[in-house]
């Protein structure tokens, strides 16, 4: 008999083999990530997507670009809280600790406003993220002003960036009901459950 | 004396002259759309960024692909409409006529579980789209047992793609307050102001 309770996934990741063209793409993510993430095996329907996705998050966390990207980790982070989205919630956190954020920095992230582990800088960016993935949008004017206090527009371009990439990302994850992987999981269960964080549909 | 009473563009869009680099995306857009999206000539500040996004935004546009181009852009337009873009959806209403929707078509778009003129196949990537462009999101696993009915599984990829390609675009355009362009503006004004659209922000 069938004990499992759990609704199947909406769209089931393929296994990596289906897709002998994304082979390149899929161990450069097993090198940096550790897994593939499921969110692309579903993708594999459509390859040239898939593909063409892996290129535009090369091009978002470009090594060569100027805004650290330990902090894009947590604006990616607090976007995805903003929208909702605890596959992505607990993969920016993963990262985030990955490329060196220090826990009471992450644990702090909920308090970014008010906690001294965070510069005005920093502040202004999470400000726009928290506020660029509500909807309606609440991004103003007043927060373009301090962020050109601390970047350069190219900086703020950079850090659109990343939530617009999260934007699309949220989306696909929240759609799709992305399972979510055992790495991620874990660091779910372990820093952002205290503050609310909980698996959910992406559980299956 | 400076007449001008509205604020300043967050970041204004650059010109193709400043962007010799990236001469064959936006020729390839300007020929796609007829103009060169201001969101493109904001993000030109990284070059890198504007080739993955093109890359992704072809993909997802794929001619290849299995879902009719015409519908895609109905679907566009009622995920922009959620997340509340208005520069979106002008674009996108703009968008839909041109590839050969009927006026009548578009206009009953905000009616489309009751009109005549969508069928059952429509109306179920419609619900799913409109439900992924709010926060939280709301799809549900009946929804997906709906899209099955009607949609493969690669069909489905394609389209909750296209809905989360708009997630990067809702979410971009509306924290840069694109400025919209004239064409896709007097398209508004003509055509969606009657259903309360408005071009806010974006009149800059």
């Amino acid at each position: 008999m069938d004990q499992r309770t759990k609704p199947s996934p909406r769209l089931a990741p393929l296994p990596q083999e289906t897709t002998p063209d994304l082979k390149d793409q899929f161990e450069l993510m097993k090198r940096n990530l550790g897994f593939i993430p499921n969110s692309l095996l579903i993708m594999q329907r459509r390859p040239k997507m898939a593909k063409a996705f892996a290129q535009m998050t090369a091009a978002i966390w470009d090594p060569e670009a100027t805004v650290d990207r330990r902090l894009k980790r947590l604006i990616a982070h607090v976007s995805s809280r903003a929208a909702g989205c605890q596959y992505c919630m607990a993969h920016t956190a993963g990262g985030a600790l990955h490329f060196g954020v220090e826990d009471k920095k992450l644990a702090d992230v909920w308090n970014y406003q008010t906690s001294p582990l965070y510069s005005p800088a920093e502040r202004a960016a999470l400000d726009l993220a928290v506020a660029a993935s509500c909807v309606p949008n609440a991004a103003t004017d007043e927060m373009f002003a301090e962020m050109r206090k601390y970047w350069t527009e190219d900086e703020i371009v950079e850090i659109v960036g990343v939530i617009a990439l999260f934007g699309f990302l949220n989306r696909w994850n929240d759609t799709m009901a992305t399972p979510l992987e055992d790495e991620p999981i874990a660091v779910g269960e372990k820093f952002l459950a205290p503050h609310g964080w909980s698996v959910g549909k992406h559980a299956r | 004396m400076d007449q001008k009473t509205m604020p300043s563009a967050r970041l204004a869009p650059l010109t193709k002259d400043d962007l010799p680099e990236l001469k064959a995306e936006l020729d390839a857009a300007e020929k796609r759309m007829g103009f060169i999206p201001n969101s493109l000539l904001i993000m030109g500040r990284r070059p890198k960024m504007v080739k993955g996004f093109q890359a992704l935004s072809a993909s997802v546009w794929d001619p290849e692909g299995k879902v009719p181009m015409a519908f895609k852009r109905l679907l566009a337009h009622v995920a922009s409409r959620s997340a509340g873009c208005q520069y979106c959806l002008a674009h996108t209403g703009e968008g839909a006529i041109k590839l050969g929707v009927e006026q009548r078509k578009l206009d009953a778009v905000w009616d489309y579980q009751h009109s005549s003129l969508y069928t059952p196949a429509e109306r179920s990537a419609l619900d799913v789209a409109v439900a992924a462009g709010c926060v939280p999101n709301a799809v549900t696993d009946e929804m997906f047992l709906e899209l099955r009915k009607h949609w493969t599984e690669e069909q489905i990829v394609e389209i909750v793609g296209l809905i989360a390609l708009f997630g990067f675009l809702n979410r971009w355009n509306d924290t840069m307050a694109t400025p919209l362009e004239d064409e896709p503006a007097h398209f508004g004004e003509t055509h969606l102001a009657k259903h309360g659209w408005t071009i806010g922000k974006h009149a800059r």
